[in-house]
């Protein structure tokens, strides 16, 4: 399997190459109203310090979808074709507005599975340095024991302590601001790909 | 459009100088102070009328102090203190925090005043109350303008300042205080700081502020 390598988006390498930048940003990600005392030639220097820092986020966002397309989106295209989309009001507290995403590091999604399950399948970026992938199965109930028990290769970590199963580490680092997503394609597939015959498999 | 604009003066010379002023090792957001050591707002003042008084931090004080009184004016937008009203020499610039004021029965204390002697030798009076989270009392800003104007004597030149995260009601203040933001100073103040030589302690304490701010 080969998927199509990454590249961190430039506006993105510009906040995590200085202190300064991440600071300036950040700063300006907290929406400040239009000063009282901006003059009239700042006007514009201070929508595009707005602008740029959003800017980040809306770039953030976007490398964590191509992940997700290029991971947890081909294994459904191959497994499971005709699964739909969900809708947002589905991804309750997941929902992807910028802040969201951007405070938690990660983008979730939900897939619909046979029997009325779920997946639900996460991106996760939040230590900046490396990208990795995590998921559970909700069959109902709070009853996470598919996902729990299920028997993964050694690319995911046991469940933690909220039932999620992550990557491990080393699995897609960034490198001068590229990555190959490729390890983590294979285990989104291999994951829906057990999942998936554990619901349809024949009673015994 | 530069990703940078709006932080860095350099790229676009048509629009200003940098908002956030000029990006360098030298600007309070280019420094780390560490979140959880938040100090509180009594620790702040205390910390910046000892940055500020050249009794206690010698000559740098006094660019800082400067600049300072400049940025508040900048972020108050209304006023503007001519050059030549400015503090010259460290001898006749006196920072103090927590000054007391007697308000009938009640001692309250004004966060830091800054007193000074400019070049025609005029007696300024600058009284700056720092809000970062606790509530603004009207009765409190009025027994400091009092005190401020009755102390300092009538010939004294008398400019208030409230400084706060994010600004109240109008209502709160009668004309004699300009209220300003800590974003707006701060922005102001590290513009007219950029070409000042690097102070590690100075640039902590501008860190904490910008996290507050």
């Amino acid at each position: 399997m080969n998927v199509e390598p990454l590249s961190l988006p430039v506006s993105f390498n510009f906040y995590v190459s200085s202190r300064a930048n991440r600071s300036a940003l950040d700063r300006m990600m907290r929406k400040p109203d239009l000063p009282a005392d901006l003059r009239w030639d700042e006007v514009l220097a201070f929508h595009d310090a707005t602008f740029t820092a959003q800017r980040v986020q809306l770039d953030y966002i976007g490398f964590l979808y191509t992940v997700w397309e290029r991971t947890w989106g081909i294994a459904i295209k191959q497994l499971l074709p005709s699964a739909e989309q969900p809708a947002i009001s589905d991804l309750a507290e997941w929902a992807p507005t910028l802040e969201t995403v951007w405070n938690s590091g990660c983008l979730f999604s939900k897939i619909g599975l046979p029997q009325n399950r779920s997946l639900w399948s996460g991106v996760d970026f939040s230590d900046m340095k490396e990208v990795k992938l995590s998921f559970y199965v909700d069959t109902g109930g709070e009853d996470y024991s598919l996902s729990d028990n299920l028997l993964l290769s050694a690319d995911w970590l046991p469940i933690d302590d909220e039932h999620y199963r992550g990557t491990a580490s080393g699995l897609c680092p960034i490198k001068a601001g590229n990555a190959d997503p490729t390890q983590l394609a294979k285990a989104s597939y291999e994951t829906l790909d057990l999942v998936l015959g554990q619901l349809i498999k024949p009673a015994v | 459009m530069p990703l940078i604009a709006g932080f860095d003066g350099d790229v676009s010379a048509d629009r200003g100088r940098g908002f956030l002023g000029p990006r360098g090792d030298n600007h309070g957001l280019a420094a780390y102070f560490p979140e959880l050591l938040r100090p509180l707002e009594p620790h702040f003042t205390r910390r910046l009328a000892h940055l500020l008084s050249p009794a206690e931090a010698g000559a740098p004080a006094i660019h800082r102090t400067q600049s300072f009184i400049a940025a508040l004016f900048d972020a108050g937008a209304k006023v503007v203190l001519p050059e030549e009203a400015m503090p010259i020499t460290g001898s006749d610039l006196l920072v103090d925090p927590e000054a007391a004021v007697l308000d009938g029965e009640r001692k309250r204390r004004i966060d830091l005043l800054i007193r000074w002697k400019d070049r025609d030798r005029n007696l300024h009076c600058l009284a700056v109350e720092a809000k970062f989270n606790a509530p603004v009392r009207a009765d409190a800003l009025r027994a400091y303008a009092e005190f401020a104007l009755q102390a300092v004597g009538a010939r004294v030149r008398r400019h208030l300042f409230l400084v706060v995260v994010s600004q109240h009601p109008a209502a709160l203040l009668d004309d004699d205080w300009q209220q300003v933001t800590w974003f707006s100073v701060l922005r102001h103040w590290e513009r007219r700081l950029a070409t000042m030589a690097m102070d590690e302690d100075f640039l902590l304490f501008r860190s904490a502020l910008w996290q507050r701010a």
